[in-house]
């Protein structure tokens, strides 16, 4: 077994991987090591090849993957290894991670410090109950996406989509050019999952009707999807008999969330947020597991790939703080409280020391409202106050607060 | 008898209600009834009446069509293509009862053929069942059932030594914790020493703590005592699907040989004697024909000129829970507390919480009636059963990764049925081969091949056995499971090992291609997935399923858009991107 | 009669609005809170433009089809032709990031850039 010895190591090379390698290096790391699972970087973006990527960062309409490319070409310049179509099997709270591929067998890498950034996975018809038969014609959005943009074949003819995210609406257009008749996009909720840019770009521009309050409940077909039955659901989300629907189709695309893929934290024994599923994390983007980081989408799932790299940055900067020594060993914590209208806070906790800095907190509402101011109270002050004109569950907010003092910060959404 | 029998069908208003009845007391009944839940009371109430030797029904239900399978297009098709073979013995169908007697029957200088509907083994309740090795304490006293679940279990040893699957025989202890709870184990115990269950017995609080230590907490958390336990040491759980393809392997390596995708359209027979199959890919002359066809069986003893009995399916859902959830003992059974809370149909012991293997925790499966052979929905009302068997709460829907259903083969009598016809000589039935089948299934396969071999005995035909008769299967290579160091090693000597395709279960391209270049190929998503777990984790296939796909057509060489997800009819992929502006389909 | 009303993607808010023609051939806008609304919805209005995405046939690469895209917007209504232009190329690895894969499609002065690096197949 190969014995190997970095500084950070950073399981993942997507996005938040990409970002937390390069700027471990930038921070003076010796020797970065990136794993990765599949045959290139990139992650998931190399198969988003719409645009809407990199707004806020490089104030560009890039697609996913001119985004990753950005940053797989600044790893030229760089001394980062990184080992591709690498499987991290095991790591160990004591920052030892076992690995393995086909040309350095298995790899037992010592590390100063860890950066998780493996992303997160999609739930899938049984996750989300859907009943019937199981035929082909089934997928969750990503694996048509992958199918159709990067392997070339068409996974059906004739779609329902489930579920109004982002990736859903995206899959939309990108099936209709494609040749592909997307029947309609439904939706559990009451209201959008996705970014209005996206309904009006991808469903409205091509007349695909927009189903809310509406699910699927069966798949008929025992070889091949033949049709799946729509319902509408009350306000708890529960079908109303009486009105099903059978729609004819031969594809459904489920777009029905995504989850942070955690299995190598469970077995470091990390500890959890069971709201974001992703590990609790302080301001270091540093885990319950000292030296063990967590950042992108396996921590809690962003909305923006522009935060997911920002995450890694803040990941990337603690590791190098952790090596150097500037971390306690048994740190204290004080907690970041989501208060009224906010449904959890990333970072869930701040170092209790940590006065006198900035630090970025990722929330996101419990609903839609318009017109409201965004407060951080910290021992009975305000110390941040930003009015929105709207915000909505799926759109993150993202605030950069001057922490000082003791206090526990608690965010809060207060009507104008 | 007749009386009786026309009674029940008044009390249950069968509208034009007739039967008759042959010489061996096969009762064969019509008329019209309210409903299907009517027509299968009617069928089992007619069962039980004395002397009836089992039903066959013609019962139809009001405003409902039940669905027959149309067998002319494979007729058709098997009659151009014409005799393509000959064999002694031709089995229809490669579930565990089917596979378990190919490869039993492989030791015998034999040529066996076994025919399939679908596209490899366990390919319906062969893989649709949660894996126990029952102990046979749940079976009726006195039926073929009992007998064969106990000595089957017992033989599973030999089968998963030689066979190189994994048996893990955990045991099942069920407790109770309230006093009106205590008599359905003592009843459970008593069914248990009267099938002459191994080792079957009452055990106290403290026995059952030094067999699995973990009760004592979780008792103390519950603030409870045991107030009855029983201890049944030689319940055990395996994969199904392994035990097949391990039993079709071996069978395979003996000289076996397996046609997929090759539905009976007919039986050939003649002056009572049976003469062959007719499949959809030719006749098949045959001296003997076994009939392992599960739903189907019914038919198949139909078209060979015996119609004795009447499979009803019945179906059974279970969710499957994700590993981080794991099983709270290493014993199946568990600690009871109150009763049912959904009840189960009587004719069927259902299923409850166990685990697989893997440790994935199963719950299920359901037991409902249904018209349908083909029908395998899952439905909201059978997975609450399969929930309302959960007695962790810990676990919740939000674990479930996978609900599938599959329907049992049940007949009236709800007992298993092996006898030589004695209406076409050749013409064995191993039908209704419900649960336990699997758990029964090394002593079905031996009591199968007794009737078969003191047949030919009879005839002076008694096959020798072949010198060169190999039992053994070696164990499957399981990356998961070994240590770094082994993990290493076997890299290091084939790298294909290195490279993991399926990221939830860790399952490796080496692992895959061994399986594709098995004696048995699987050529769809699924069967590399039942041969290697491939696609079983959480994520469902979602990120390995394009890779098994690429690597199947690589290895098979087949185009992207022929690998299927489960045999004909299930192509993953319709066509490849459009590369010009006209094809592409209903774009406007 | 034409489409009018629109919803506005400029930000989160998503006003519902109305663009009404002028007497001077000009359009006054209603519903929208901001400057930035009225003028997205008088350019849907009048020049309505999307960026193209799309993926090309590659030869010879680690993958079958490249993604495409373009280096500003195009008009809406030539949208559909500009992809099924790029549906009949076929290119050949490598390509780099940003190699102009066609120049001024479909007239719209528009050029179509490789939307990332692809080796060859080794």
């Amino acid at each position: 077994m190969k014995e190997i010895k970095v500084d950070v190591a950073v399981i993942g090379g997507g996005p938040a991987g990409l970002a937390a390698a390069l700027e471990a290096e930038r921070r003076g790391a010796k020797k970065v090591m990136i794993l990765e699972r599949d045959m290139e970087l990139g992650g998931i973006l190399q198969q988003c090849i719409h645009d809407g990527f990199g707004l806020h960062r490089f104030n560009a309409r890039m697609s996913g993957a001119q985004y990753a490319q950005k940053f797989i070409d600044q790893l030229q310049d760089t001394g980062i290894e990184v080992k591709l179509e690498t499987i991290v099997l095991d790591l160990t709270a004591k920052r030892e991670i076992y690995a393995c591929n086909s040309t350095d067998g298995m790899m037992h890498i010592q590390c100063g410090a860890v950066i998780l950034a493996m992303g997160c996975r999609e739930r899938t018809a049984s996750q989300v109950l859907i009943y019937g038969a199981r035929p082909a014609g089934v997928m969750t959005a990503g694996t048509a996406q992958r199918y159709i943009n990067m392997e070339g074949y068409l996974p059906g003819r004739q779609a329902v989509i489930l579920g109004s995210g982002d990736i859903g609406l995206i899959m939309a257009r990108r099936m209709t050019l494609e040749g592909i008749q997307v029947k309609g996009v439904y939706e559990v909720m009451p209201s959008p999952g996705g970014l209005t840019r996206n309904i009006v770009q991808c469903l409205d521009d091509y007349g695909i009707p927009l189903h809310l309050s509406t699910t699927v409940t069966r798949i008929k077909g025992n070889k091949r999807v033949e049709s799946v039955t729509v319902c509408k659901v009350d306000e708890n989300r529960k079908p109303i008999p009486g009105t099903e629907e059978e729609i004819p189709c031969d594809l459904l695309v489920l777009a029905v969330g995504l989850i942070p893929e955690n299995e190598l934290s469970r077995g470091a024994d990390i500890e959890m947020d069971p709201r974001t599923k992703g590990p609790v994390v302080d301001n270091n983007f540093m885990t319950s597991c000292p030296g063990i980081f967590a950042c992108g989408n396996v921590s809690v799932v962003f909305d923006l790939v522009d935060y997911v790299s920002q995450s890694g940055e803040i990941a990337a900067a603690g590791a190098m703080r952790y090596i150097k020594g500037e971390l306690p060993q048994c740190p204290e914590y004080r907690e970041v409280i989501p208060g009224d209208g906010i449904n959890f806070v990333v970072p869930q906790r701040l170092l209790k020391d940590c006065a006198e800095e900035d630090v970025t907190f990722f929330m996101r509402v419990k609903k839609p409202q318009k017109k409201v101011y965004l407060q951080c109270i910290s021992e009975g002050n305000i110390i941040k106050k930003e009015r929105h004109n709207s915000v909505a569950p799926p759109e993150m907010l993202a605030s950069k607060v001057y922490v000082n003092g003791k206090g526990s910060p608690e965010f809060r959404i207060v009507e104008v | 008898m007749v009386k009786e029998i026309q009674k029940i069908m008044e009390d249950f208003h069968v509208k034009d209600a007739n039967m008759t009845a042959d010489e061996r007391n096969i009762v064969t009944l019509s008329g019209v009834c309210d409903s299907w839940q009517t027509l299968i009371d009617v069928g089992h109430a007619v069962a039980k009446v004395d002397g009836v030797k089992n039903v066959v029904s013609d019962m139809e239900v009001e405003g409902l069509t039940i669905p027959k399978k149309n067998y002319e297009p494979y007729i058709k098709k098997g009659k151009e293509i014409g005799v393509i073979d000959r064999a002694d013995v031709v089995i229809i169908g490669a579930g565990v009862s089917g596979c378990g007697i190919a490869r039993e029957l492989s030791r015998y200088n034999l040529k066996i053929i076994v025919v399939e509907m679908g596209d490899d083994v366990a390919y319906a309740a062969s893989k649709a069942n949660n894996g126990d090795i029952h102990a046979g304490h749940a079976a009726k006293s006195g039926t073929l059932k009992a007998k064969l679940n106990v000595e089957g279990n017992r033989m599973y040893t030999q089968w998963s030594e030689e066979l190189g699957f994994r048996l893990e025989r955990c045991g099942s202890l069920q407790m109770v914790t309230e006093d009106r709870l205590v008599p359905s184990v003592e009843k459970t115990y008593e069914t248990a020493l009267k099938n002459g269950v191994d080792g079957a017995r009452m055990v106290t609080q403290e026995e059952a703590i030094q067999i699995e230590p973990r009760v004592e907490a979780e008792l103390k958390r519950m603030g409870k005592e045991l107030k009855a336990a029983l201890w049944l040491p030689s319940m055990g759980v395996v994969e199904p699907y392994e035990v097949v393809v391990a039993l079709a392997e071996n069978a395979a390596k003996n000289g076996v040989q397996f046609l997929f995708d090759c539905t009976v359209g007919d039986v050939l027979h003649e002056d009572g004697q049976v003469k062959g199959v007719v499949t959809e890919k030719g006749i098949i002359e045959a001296d003997f024909v076994i009939n392992c066809a599960g739903v189907y069986a019914d038919e198949m003893s139909w078209m060979a000129g015996d119609r004795s009995y009447t499979i009803h399916p019945r179906k059974g859902t279970i969710a499957i829970i994700d590993k981080t959830c794991p099983p709270l003992f290493s014993v199946l059974g568990g600690i009871t507390t109150h009763e049912p809370t959904m009840k189960k149909n009587v004719e069927s012991k259902g299923g409850g919480m166990c685990f697989t293997p893997e440790h994935n925790i199963l719950l299920g499966p359901s037991a409902t009636e249904v018209p349908d052979k083909e029908d395998v929905d899952t439905t909201p009302e059978d997975l609450a059963y399969a929930m309302s068997r959960n007695s962790n709460e810990q676990i919740g829907i939000g674990n479930i990764i996978r609900i599938f259903a599959g329907t049992r083969p049940a007949d009236f009598k709800e007992d298993f049925i092996i006898e030589m016809s004695p209406i076409t000589h050749g013409f064995m039935n191993v039908g209704a081969i419900q649960s336990p089948g699997l758990a029964s299934a090394p002593a079905v396969a031996k009591m199968a091949i007794g009737i078969l071999l003191d047949d030919m005995e009879k005839n002076g035909k008694r096959p020798e056995e072949k010198p060169d008769y190999d039992p053994i299967q070696p164990p499957k290579l399981d990356f998961r499971h070994m240590t770094h160091e082994e993990q290493d090693a076997l890299i290091k000597k084939d790298p294909r090992y290195g490279k993991i395709i399926c990221r939830c279960e860790q399952i490796t391209e080496g692992e895959i291609l061994d399986a594709v270049h098995s004696l048995v190929v699987p050529t769809s998503i699924d069967a590399i997935k039942r041969r290697t777990r491939a696609g079983m984790g959480r994520c469902q296939g979602g990120f390995c399923q394009p890779r098994v796909l690429e690597l199947l057509a690589r290895e098979l060489g087949e185009d992207w858009v022929n690998i299927t997800l489960k045999g004909r009819g299930s192509n993953v992929l319709i066509c490849p991107n459009r590369e010009n502006a006209e094809e592409g389909g209903s774009r406007s | 009669m034409a489409k009018n009303v629109y919803t506005c993607v400029v930000c989160p808010v998503s006003c519902t609005i109305e663009v009404i023609p002028n007497a001077d051939g000009g359009f006054t806008t209603e519903g929208n809170q901001c400057k930035r609304g009225e003028k997205y919805a008088i350019s849907e209005h009048t020049d309505p433009v999307r960026m193209v995405t799309t993926t090309v046939k590659i030869r010879n690469a680690i993958l079958p089809r490249l993604p495409v895209i373009s280096e500003g917007e195009v008009p809406k209504g030539k949208l559909k032709e500009c992809l099924n232009d790029l549906y009949q190329i076929s290119v050949e690895a490598p390509v780099r990031c940003g190699d102009i894969i066609v120049k001024n499609i479909c007239g719209t002065g528009v050029n179509i850039l490789a939307a990332r690096t692809m080796k060859e197949k080794n």
